[in-house]
């Protein structure tokens, strides 16, 4: 299949329209005075402040514990269970009002899970909203580590589905607890050399488990195993809730964080180089597969775009710029 | 005479919101000595148990006071005793956190009242294997923190460390006034990675730093004093 050229889409494929819709978009710089003021019906992140004080003392514990499962009382929020409730009790014990935030679900800012969480938070806690990762302080995610690299002052927020990652190998969490403590981890490298042998790769392609500090297993949440890398001394404090697992960890600034490998079988991420956005061109992202359908009953095709939209349509800005600066050159 | 003043609820909100992030940012970067909040009490912060008239460390009981709620004990270290449930700061903390003070093996927090009285510190729980997170967070009262940059002489006073573990990208120099070697040496015994007691050492001044049981404590020198 001959791929388009990145930017210059042909006409038939409907991708400039989407360009244009994209570069048109509205600016989300955020306007400090335009801080949307809470709804006074709730408390300050909704959360009671008891229920925060728990939250805070155990996310402490977390990060002096790094990649230890740390159980906390998760409330009920509006929300269900498992459609990010850890990542939010996180967010609202650890937001002040002076915060930037920015929520994301599989790297786009704009799904409907993504736009939901974002709503609640901003409803009971007034903070100005983002999604201009550079410019947040506190980014709540849920499977991606933003494209642009994180720094000291800011600190990323997991959603994670299933926190244990034994979970493979033994189901029961008081047995597992137990191989945590006696750093038992010999179960999930037979599980990870059998999966070896019978498929020729590790069967697990997200939530790769890591060795934190070279002492506790720990799950990655559904991070595609391309952000893997990006948690080994990382500036950034990553912090993990699991609402409906009960679950709070965290890894500290600057700790090992290192996958489970095999000397003669290394670990590696799903990136190819080969594979480009077709909307910003990049071929150092984490890519996507999308089916567009064709305009007059064509048959459709699969695209690959960025995963992280902001990133993607930062780039296309800084691209169009760089092009429309030229031609005023010339 | 007292006056009365009335406290917005909020203000506390955000007091505990704001030193919240400031213990976390202590206890994932061991060593960064950041400025505590100074704390909105109503009345003044009580008197040190066994120094009559000296107040104690306003800015460490805020931030004591940020992590307390009904849910855990605390217990609280003067010169290498435990004090009593009848004691006027036992009685101070309870009213204004709906904590109790309980035996230092159950304490979730400790406030130490001065750095000389870490003695105490292996009384307190430090976790098990199974559940690591058990032990207990300790508050240090200590005189005065301050970073080691290279250019200065050693002019300053007190125990200078130097700091290695997760959170650090390759070491941390700070020097610490007010506690002793011996001091240090009791909260490096109450640690068997992955169990032991996560320590933040306050002075007086609000400056805080933070000691999780990662962080290896090395004593470099002990400045004439």
């Amino acid at each position: 299949m001959v791929q388009p050229e990145p930017l210059e889409p042909d006409e038939d494929s409907g991708l400039d329209a989407l360009l244009e819709q994209l570069i048109g978009s509205e600016n989300v710089e955020p306007d400090p005075e335009q801080a949307q003021i809470r709804e006074t019906l709730y408390n300050f992140g909704f959360i009671d402040e008891d229920s925060k004080r728990e939250v805070r003392r155990k996310t402490l514990k977390a990060v002096a514990i790094p990649g230890h499962l740390v159980p906390f009382a998760s409330r009920d929020l509006p929300v269900a269970k498992g459609w990010g409730t850890g990542g939010l009790q996180l967010t609202f014990s650890i937001i002040k009002p002076d915060d930037l935030l920015k929520v994301i679900d599989q790297g786009d800012d704009d799904s409907v899970n993504a736009v939901n969480l974002r709503r609640l938070i901003q409803r009971t806690t007034g903070v100005p909203i983002t999604t201009d990762t550079t410019l947040a302080s506190i980014v709540q995610t849920r499977h991606r580590v933003p494209e642009e690299p994180m720094r000291e002052d800011q600190i990323l927020v997991l959603q994670v589905p299933m926190a244990d990652p034994l979970r493979w190998v033994q189901p029961y969490i008081e047995r597992s607890t137990e191989m945590h403590a006696e750093m038992d981890y010999a179960p999930i490298w037979v599980y990870m050399y059998e999966s070896v042998v019978q498929s020729g790769d590790m069967d697990i392609s997200s939530q790769y488990p890591v060795m934190v500090e070279g002492r506790y297993l720990m799950d990655t949440t559904p991070c595609p195993r391309y952000d893997v890398p990006r948690l080994h001394m990382s500036e950034t404090l990553y912090l993990y809730g699991a609402g409906r697992e009960k679950r709070i960890y965290a890894i500290p600034p600057y700790s090992r964080v290192e996958p489970l490998e095999f000397e003669d079988f290394p670990f590696r991420t799903e990136h190819k180089p080969e594979q480009f956005c077709e909307k910003c061109g990049s071929t150092n992202t984490y890519l996507t597969r999308h089916y567009i359908e064709e305009k007059q009953g064509g048959e459709g095709r699969w695209a690959f775009f960025c995963s992280d939209t902001s990133y993607c349509q930062k780039h296309i800005l800084m691209k169009t710029g760089e092009k429309a600066e030229k031609v005023s050159g010339e | 005479m007292q006056t009365t003043r009335l406290q917005k609820p909020e203000d506390k909100i955000y007091f505990n919101a704001a030193t919240f992030r400031l213990l976390l940012d202590c206890m994932s970067r061991p060593g960064k000595i950041i400025q505590l909040n100074s704390p909105d009490f109503l009345d003044q912060a009580p008197d040190h148990p066994d120094f009559v008239g000296v107040p104690l460390n306003s800015f460490a009981l805020g931030a004591f006071l940020s992590l307390l709620d009904g849910e855990v004990g605390f217990a609280v270290g003067v010169s290498e005793n435990w004090v009593a449930s009848d004691a006027e700061i036992a009685r101070w903390l309870t009213l204004r956190c709906g904590s109790k003070l309980t035996v230092p093996s159950e304490a979730a927090l400790a406030f130490f009242c001065e750095g000389t009285s870490v003695n105490s510190i292996r009384d307190l729980h430090q976790g098990t294997l199974l559940e690591p997170e058990l032990s207990a967070t300790v508050f240090y009262c200590v005189e005065k923190l301050a970073e080691i940059t290279d250019q200065e002489d050693s002019a300053k006073q007190g125990l200078e460390l130097e700091l290695k573990g997760p959170g650090i990208l390759n070491f941390r120099r700070l020097s610490v006034d007010g506690i002793t070697r011996d001091g240090i040496a009791e909260i490096t015994a109450a640690r068997h990675y992955p169990l032991g007691v996560d320590v933040f050492l306050v002075d007086r001044s609000g400056l805080c730093v933070g000691l999780p049981r990662t962080t290896k404590i090395e004593v470099i020198s002990l400045q004439s004093r």
